[in-house]
């Protein structure tokens, strides 16, 4: 090894206990052991790659809380790591590059994450069972989304929400749903705004509003709140307005405090989650 | 035993005789084609305008077709007249075209001669690159063939040079230029010139150490190599700490540019290794980021400019360098412009390599400007951090290899423009042979939050004249014609067309599939075309009026 190298800090020991159990990626079920400095390590690279969407104390965010005592998709480290590795297609979680994160660094993401669990789980307040109620008659929720096949498919699908949300999020998407437009995650304009409101205005002057659904360099294709596709050249339209701090969805300014909890509580289960 | 074919219905006999009767004298200029496309031919591309004989249409890299049937009065009349479907994989090659006989790349490094009218096929060559052929820090992709007398020139992923019999596809010779098993690969279009083929190579993301090369087109014999990263005691060597310099990268990897009447060699150079991580190669690391201008007898270095020193980024000098002869504050003067992957848009004197002028041309975090000699003003902090931060442009740069465009006749510089920062992460890292020596990455803002714009800009101050607007940062380069037209594509499908005065859209087409490729001109019976691919397929436009032989 020609080139010097600078060791990281204080990692020897983590090193060798991963090594002991094989490669990380094929690591066994048995939680490896990590150093003091280990853990620090990871925590910086939990925060550096991670922290955005799971939160920075891994309660959640726009992706779900870490904070739980099973990860419903990563039961146990060797599912962790893999995890986090490879990412989960169709969400928003990513794979990890191997140029950005080593697999001795995925490790101790992992081990990091870990421990998230085990310190402060997130409480959900509410009632999950009367939160059904109030999503289908106070909120009135299913005349936009659909759950587990019913509803209307008009914001997103919200079956096994609970696995790529935290709870703080979907508190803030019932109160403040305007600063809540998710991203895209599927095959459609996927990395921008999904559920955009759009206000364009044709030569005409007639004003059309909807959900951005598509778009490309000429043309814009809506959904209207009633369900119907509208779409539009650019050059026909004499304004084109992208409501990026504004969201379809109404904000639950009727409803109880009681009545959000237990709404927050049923959708924080949806798909096994909480 | 005879039989007699059943000809198209009547309805359609008079565009067959038409292309009949085409055919014939199609069928003459094929043979007179293949005979011989000269290095006078090259030098003089300008004079065959039907023709697009190198990568970048001619020596000097404008990409500019003066072929004018199409313009801003019909274009709005396009249509596909044929579409031809390549093999899996990303497409970003520039087909060549000689006499009505297209020769084209396809992924990951194979060669086809289409006839240029219907888009059959006439022979197919496969590289046969092996699934296990490395491609560390970049794509399976190819950029295109050089011809030269009889030969058609193809570099492979897996960094062979390989001669093919234009008439037939057959192998005349083949050279292996580097080892891929250390990283070395080729993605760029060769350049050919008076008795030599001069290749570049990718590599620096496995701390593979750049060079330039020449081979005698005849034999495939190496007739000078210039290494990008000096050795110890040579001149440069002051600018890497320790031993860095041994996998310091400055790949080659997108084709040059060249002047015949000072036969100087412009090529310029990639990023130092590894990346983002700068703490182990103190000092400017040339000749990475440059443009080294090389007599194309020797390979010797005659002058270089740095773009960007000491580079933590990825920011690649590998765009396409643009010569110009204007008129400079009062005297004729041959230039050389480029838009710089790191914002800024540079104007050299192509003979002594003085800079004259640098602008930004897009938006940018990480340096006050440049000084008098051209240098970056880095503002302090802008580098990767463990932690990250964020800095525009992300590593992909506002631009990349996709290729600009100069028109003599507005005296603009268009360039598709990406408009992204990203967030740069540094990491340690060590080097291992054949694997990725990067030292840290980005997590590039994407969605609404990036875009892109095509730009058109004064060729001699870089002042913005005119931008069209890009829902996301392109991968597509441009083309301006005669016409007074600018062609480009966009990550979403849509291939278009602009006015070249004015950026106003005149034309657009949805081909179902990202666009990543320059766009080229060439003309058949007297009929010209425009080809660029997108998605999986390669397409031709042309007007119909036309196609129909009316």
């Amino acid at each position: 090894m020609r080139r010097p190298r600078r060791s990281l800090c204080g990692l020897a020991l983590v090193a060798s206990a991963l090594a002991a159990t094989g490669r990380a990626a094929a690591a066994a079920q048995e939680e490896p052991e990590v150093t003091e400095a280990g853990l620090a390590r990871g925590e910086m690279f939990y925060q550096a790659h991670c922290g955005r969407c799971h939160g920075m104390l891994g309660h959640g965010g726009e992706g779900p809380s870490l904070a739980r005592p099973t990860l419903p998709r990563a039961p146990d480290h060797a599912s962790l790591v893999r995890v986090i590795r490879r990412g989960i297609p169709g969400t928003g979680m990513p794979g990890t590059r191997s140029n950005l994160v080593s697999d001795l660094e995925v490790g101790l993401v992992a081990a990091y994450v870990r421990t998230l669990g085990r310190d402060a789980v997130v409480e959900v307040a509410g009632d999950a069972a009367r939160g059904r109620e109030v999503f289908a008659t106070a909120g009135d929720c299913y005349s936009c989304h659909v759950v587990n096949g019913r509803g209307t498919g008009i914001g997103p699908e919200l079956t096994g929400i609970g696995l790529r949300r935290g709870v703080d999020y979907l508190y803030a998407s019932l109160r403040t749903p305007d600063s809540q437009l998710p991203v895209s995650r599927r095959g459609i304009l996927r990395g921008f705004r999904g559920y955009l409101p759009i206000r364009a205005v044709t030569r005409e002057g007639r004003v059309i509003t909807g959900m951005r659904v598509n778009e490309d360099d000429f043309t814009i294709q809506l959904r209207s709140i009633s369900g119907r596709t509208v779409s539009l050249r650019k050059e026909d339209l004499v304004e084109l307005e992208k409501q990026f701090d504004h969201s379809l969805m109404p904000a639950v300014e009727e409803m109880t405090e009681a009545d959000i909890d237990d709404l927050v509580a049923f959708l924080a289960d949806l798909g096994g989650g909480s | 035993m005879t039989r007699r074919i059943p000809l198209p219905s009547p309805a359609s006999a008079v565009a067959a005789s038409a292309l009949a009767a085409g055919a014939l004298l199609f069928g003459a200029s094929l043979a007179d084609a293949v005979a011989q496309v000269s290095f006078e031919r090259l030098v003089n591309a300008e004079d065959e305008p039907h023709n697009w004989l190198t990568y970048s249409g001619n020596y000097a890299s404008h990409r500019f077709s003066a072929l004018d049937q199409i313009h801003r009065g019909n274009v709005g009349d396009l249509k596909v007249l044929w579409a031809y479907q390549m093999s899996g994989g990303l497409i970003e090659t520039t087909p060549i075209v000689v006499d009505g006989v297209m020769y084209v790349t396809e992924p990951p490094s194979n060669v086809s001669a289409l006839d240029a009218r219907s888009g059959r096929r006439l022979w197919h060559w496969s590289a046969e690159v092996p699934a296990s052929t490395k491609n560390i820090g970049f794509p399976r992709v190819n950029r295109g063939v050089a011809i030269l007398g009889e030969t058609v020139f193809v570099g492979t992923l897996d960094a062979r040079l390989v001669a093919l019999d234009a008439r037939s596809g057959a192998v005349r010779w083949e050279v292996d230029v580097a080892d891929n098993d250390l990283g070395f690969s080729i993605t760029l279009a060769p350049l050919a010139l008076d008795g030599r083929v001069i290749v570049g190579m990718s590599g620096a993301e496995a701390g593979a150490n750049g060079f330039i090369d020449a081979y005698d087109p005849a034999t495939g014999e190496r007739l000078w190599r210039t290494y990008t990263i000096p050795s110890p005691g040579e001149p440069g060597s002051e600018t890497w700490g320790g031993d860095s310099w041994e996998h310091g990268g400055g790949s080659t990897w997108l084709t040059g540019s060249y002047d015949p009447e000072l036969d100087l060699l412009y090529w310029p150079t990639g990023n130092p290794a590894p990346d983002w991580n700068g703490d182990a190669r103190p000092g400017d690391n040339l000749y990475t980021n440059c443009i080294l201008a090389l007599d194309p007898d020797t390979g010797e270095m005659r002058w270089w400019f740095q773009y960007t020193p000491h580079d933590t980024h990825d920011w690649d000098a590998t765009e396409i360098q643009v010569l110009v002869d204007a008129e400079w504050e009062g005297e004729p003067r041959k230039l050389l412009v480029t838009a710089n992957r790191n914002a800024f848009y540079y104007v050299l004197d192509r003979e002594t390599g003085e800079f004259l002028r640098g602008v930004e041309y897009s938006k940018q975090t990480w340096a006050e400007g440049l000084d008098e000699s051209g240098r970056p003003i880095v503002i302090p902090g802008t580098e990767p951090t463990e932690e990250g931060n964020l800095v525009w442009p992300s590593l992909q740069g506002t631009a990349n290899w996709f290729s600009p465009s100069y028109s003599p006749d507005t005296g603009l510089f268009y360039q598709a423009t990406r408009i992204m920062g990203a967030i740069y992460y540094k990491t340690e890292v060590e080097y291992e042979p054949g694997q990725p020596f990067l030292g840290g990455g980005e997590q590039a803002l994407s969605g609404d939050e990036a875009s892109g714009a095509v730009k058109a800009l004064d060729v001699l101050t870089g002042k913005l004249r005119w931008e069209f607007p890009l829902l996301s940062p392109p991968w597509a380069g441009v083309m301006a014609t005669r016409g007074g037209l600018v062609f480009g594509g966009s990550n979403e499908g849509n291939i278009f067309a602009l006015d070249a005065e004015t950026g106003e859209p005149l034309w657009d087409f949805q081909a179902g599939g990202g666009v990543r490729t320059n766009p080229m001109s060439f003309e058949v019976d007297g009929e010209q075309r425009v080809a660029t691919a997108a998605g999986g397929v390669l397409w031709v436009f042309g007007l119909p009026r036309m196609h129909a032989g009316s």
